[in-house]
């Protein structure tokens, strides 16, 4: 019994060479979810232009969000095995440590969504679709930055 | 070649009509040759003067490729153009507010432009950069899809002038890919190859 999914294979497919794009395909992939949960926050924002509906605090996590995005794409994986040549400003536990928050505001952004979701709009008797665009802002904010920090390959000869 | 000294024409000779194909060069490879086995011109027998095989046989292959892939891109531009102007002007929408997608047509190449002339090819930095270019590239393209949809839910323009425009969107950004796969792909960038 245990195992019996182990000779699944995905179906092949050898037309495309995936294995020289990866990092082209998954920075487009990053910045199409990265603009696209901006973009539904611009929506909410100019349909529920009012402070009841859309109270103006809740942009605040999409913009620790992006934040956490910069951060945690300004230091790469080299750095944070100190592989690299030269050690940047902080050293290789400079780098984890700044790791370290960038993944803390970036998982608390996306916990402080669902709340404001479930808090401020599912649980009360209002339209609840500003709560959903908070949601995804910070979702597909969440889903770019793993895609593009662990989507890419730095390896120079692969 | 058929010109003389000074440019003159030879007498007892044609060539093209002065003044309609100025930059047409005849071809000047003669049948038999070494360069035309390798073939140079497009073809060596001698076409009508005037016909539209003359004018495309005298010019050498790769100049030829690369114009009809310039004036084939900017018939794209001007149609895409065409359908952004459509969203706006037509007198049952005549609202000038997604002209404003015309910053995003212009910001697009410029992240990609950039990159390629900062870094060099072989360094792990240079990935990066490229990465980041192509990263932002695409955040400017969804925002100029983006853009009418919500000036469309804004109730600033009408749906059809939305899908007007989101058309004239994608044909310019078409535009846009082809012009850097056909033009930007060799390494030296320059002006001069067509």
């Amino acid at each position: 019994m245990a195992g019996f999914l182990d000779n699944v294979r995905w179906p092949e497919w050898e037309c495309i060479d995936w294995s020289e794009r990866r990092n082209a395909v998954a920075s487009v992939v990053a910045g199409v979810l990265f603009s696209a949960g901006w973009w539904v926050m611009i929506d909410a924002a100019v349909v529920y232009a009012k402070p009841e509906q859309l109270n103006p605090a809740f942009h605040t996590c999409g913009v620790f969000s992006t934040l956490a995005f910069f951060m945690i794409n300004a230091v790469s994986n080299a750095q944070v095995r100190g592989d690299s040549y030269e050690s940047g400003c902080l050293g290789r536990t400079g780098a984890r440590v700044w790791l370290f928050i960038g993944f803390m505001l970036m998982f608390g952004s996306l916990i402080a969504s669902m709340w404001i979701l479930f808090g401020a709009y599912v649980t009360q008797n209002t339209d609840v679709y500003p709560g959903l665009a908070v949601f995804f802002q910070n979702a597909l904010i969440f889903l770019s930055t793993l895609i593009y920090k662990f989507g890419r390959t730095e390896e120079l000869w692969t | 070649m058929a010109l003389g000294e000074g440019g003159a024409r030879l007498p007892g000779t044609r060539g093209p009509e002065p003044g309609l194909w100025k930059s047409a060069r005849r071809c000047s490879v003669t049948p038999g040759t070494p360069a035309a086995e390798k073939g140079r011109c497009l073809s060596t027998e001698p076409q009508p003067p005037g016909s539209f095989r003359a004018c495309v046989t005298s010019l050498p292959l790769l100049r030829a490729r690369g114009s009809l892939a310039l004036i084939s891109l900017s018939f794209g531009g001007a149609i895409g153009l065409m359908f952004l102007m459509l969203g706006c002007a037509l007198p049952i929408y005549n609202q000038y507010w997604p002209l404003f997608v015309l910053f995003f047509y212009i910001l697009s190449p410029i992240p990609y432009c950039i990159a390629r002339r900062l870094v060099d090819d072989t360094d792990a930095m240079s990935n990066a950069c490229k990465e980041l270019a192509i990263f932002l590239t695409t955040g400017i393209v969804v925002s100029a899809f983006g853009l009418p949809i919500v000036f469309a839910r804004a109730h600033l323009i009408a749906w059809g002038a939305c899908a007007l425009v989101l058309t004239g969107n994608t044909v310019i950004f078409a535009t846009i890919l082809g012009f850097f796969l056909v033009f930007g792909s060799n390494d030296d960038f320059s002006w001069q190859q067509w």
